[in-house]
């Protein structure tokens, strides 16, 4: 009878899969955004190797190849999911970025970390509160005076103005390693 | 030094953003420009990723326990282990008998209980105390007394086994499996009733009996040649007319699987053969086979088959583990 080496080999994998488990998975929803997404990728990380006890058993090396299994399957998902690029976006936050570098030869348009600086102001403005995107974006995107804006948002011009300064200043600050990189390279 | 890299990396992991945001970064993420550094920010996340728990984990345990048997067998073992406290409630019921026996000086014996364990791949021919032939497929546990006494003769079964009842007509034969219950007087009948299968089923070969099920709450008289299908999860009972040879084939040591799922096929596989199948249920089709093997076939005679069948998939023999994949 083989009862006994099969417990074996069952009590192994669950102690495995306890261990490593939630790293996973939590790694996976960081960057997917989607519990649902993160737990068939971890699931079907751990289901191949259920398949490969000889590599599991020896658990020295694992936490390291779990991380470039999951970073795998998060790139195939993202990659499979990939959809064209939205180039308009880019054109109405790059003239944003020229006004965000006081000089314009440390414009980060020629900067080779161009994308990153993009995806940071994007977020940046994603964090932001509700209220202060929405005045900072019919600002500078759909191009309306202060004016205007104060008067479709039933809010004071004053208001306005503070939160268009505001979130320049962010903006600005989130810009500043990128024109310290420029100065010392 | 701040590397833009990374902070784009953490901000975006440690907050939730609208979908456009989410596909800038996929495509950022996934561009093969700075890959190095995109790299080493990705091991600085993986690095500081909470290991300890993750939101549903206690779902995800039963997930994969299910999707790799681990939950099928050690259903199993815990209900071996049941029969072990079983036991031991029989010798104190015994203790408590001789105790009245004392008090009361009339006897009152009950009777100590067998138990029969029939291993992976074998069958057994039990014959009880009065006389009926119980024949008991593999990985099944027959309970009986040393002697019937009382006004029934009770067997518990859990597994499969096949009754040919001694007549008795003033001590009905009363088989208890699971939640449901065959009383028989002089007949021959098959119960299955495996604790990892969805389905109990009893059928008659000759004679009459009643089934008790639904937790005894409902009876069907079964005619000859009729099998009752009663179904623990969905609790839906049917009654059908199945061919019994294929009923009985396990007597005769042939392997019949009826419009069988994979995992349905791996479970009755792994009592025949002394063998585990680990496989991903995700990884096979939920279609359903019909296999017929004789009594001489090898493990690996019916993995040739049963792969070829599936199409799709492989199996790998390493010692007393099959691999499907």
């Amino acid at each position: 009878m083989n009862k006994r080496h099969d417990e074996d080999i069952d009590e192994l994998f669950e102690r495995f899969y306890a261990a490593h488990f939630p790293r996973v998975k939590n790694f996976a929803m960081m960057l997917t955004k989607s519990p649902h997404d993160a737990e068939d990728i971890a699931q079907s990380i751990f289901m191949k190797l259920w398949m490969r006890p000889d590599l599991w058993t020896d658990d020295a090396s694992m936490d390291a190849y779990l991380h470039v299994v999951t970073r795998n399957e998060i790139f195939a998902l993202f990659k499979h999911r990939r959809v064209e690029q939205d180039y308009e976006d880019k054109a109405r936050a790059s003239g944003l970025m020229e006004e965000l570098c006081d000089d314009p030869a440390a414009s980060p348009l020629r900067d080779i970390y161009y994308r990153e600086t993009l995806l940071l102001i994007k977020m940046a403005l994603n964090r932001l509160p509700e209220r202060r995107r929405e005045v900072f974006e019919m600002s500078r995107f759909d191009g309306l005076s202060n004016k205007e804006i104060a008067e479709k948002l039933q809010m004071p011009i004053r208001t306005v103005e503070d939160h268009i300064y505001k979130t320049l200043l962010e903006l600005r600050k989130l810009l500043m390693f990128v024109i310290i990189l420029r100065i010392f390279p | 030094m701040k590397n833009p890299v990374n902070d784009v990396i953490d901000s975006y992991a440690d907050h939730d953003y609208t979908d456009e945001v989410d596909r800038d970064f996929r495509d950022w993420l996934t561009d093969p420009a700075h890959a190095g550094e995109k790299e080493s920010g990705l091991q600085r996340l993986w690095m500081r990723t909470e290991a300890d728990d993750t939101p549903g984990f206690d779902q995800s345990l039963r997930d994969m326990r299910r999707a790799t048997g681990i939950y099928a067998r050690r259903r199993e073992r815990l209900l071996s282990r049941r029969l072990i406290l079983w036991r031991v409630a029989a010798v104190v019921i015994a203790a408590v008998s001789l105790t009245a026996l004392f008090l009361t000086t009339r006897p009152l014996q009950q009777p100590d209980l067998l138990q029969s364990y029939i291993p992976t791949a074998q069958t057994g021919t039990i014959t009880l105390p009065d006389g009926t032939l119980a024949m008991v497929n593999s990985r099944s546990t027959l309970i009986y007394p040393q002697e019937f006494a009382g006004k029934e003769r009770c067997v518990y079964l859990i597994g499969e086994a096949n009754f040919r009842v001694k007549p008795d007509a003033a001590h009905p034969f009363v088989v208890k499996a699971a939640d449901i219950q065959v009383t028989a007087l002089g007949t021959e009948f098959n119960i299955a009733a495996y604790p990892d299968e969805e389905e109990i089923r009893a059928t008659l070969l000759s004679g009459s009996v009643a089934v008790d099920y639904d937790s005894l709450s409902r009876r069907t008289i079964l005619e000859p040649g009729h099998q009752l299908a009663w179904n623990k999860s969905t609790r839906q009972a049917g009654l059908t007319r199945p061919d019994l040879d294929d009923v009985t084939a396990w007597q005769r040591g042939d392997i019949v699987m009826r419009s069988l799922t994979p995992d349905e096929i791996f479970t009755r596989l792994g009592r025949r053969f002394p063998c585990t199948f680990i496989y991903n249920s995700h990884n096979l089709k939920d279609d359903r086979y019909t296999l017929t093997f004789g009594n001489d076939a090898s493990l690996s005679e019916v993995m040739d088959i049963i792969t070829r069948v599936m199409g799709n998939v492989r199996y790998r023999l390493e010692g007393d583990r099959c691999y499907i994949y």
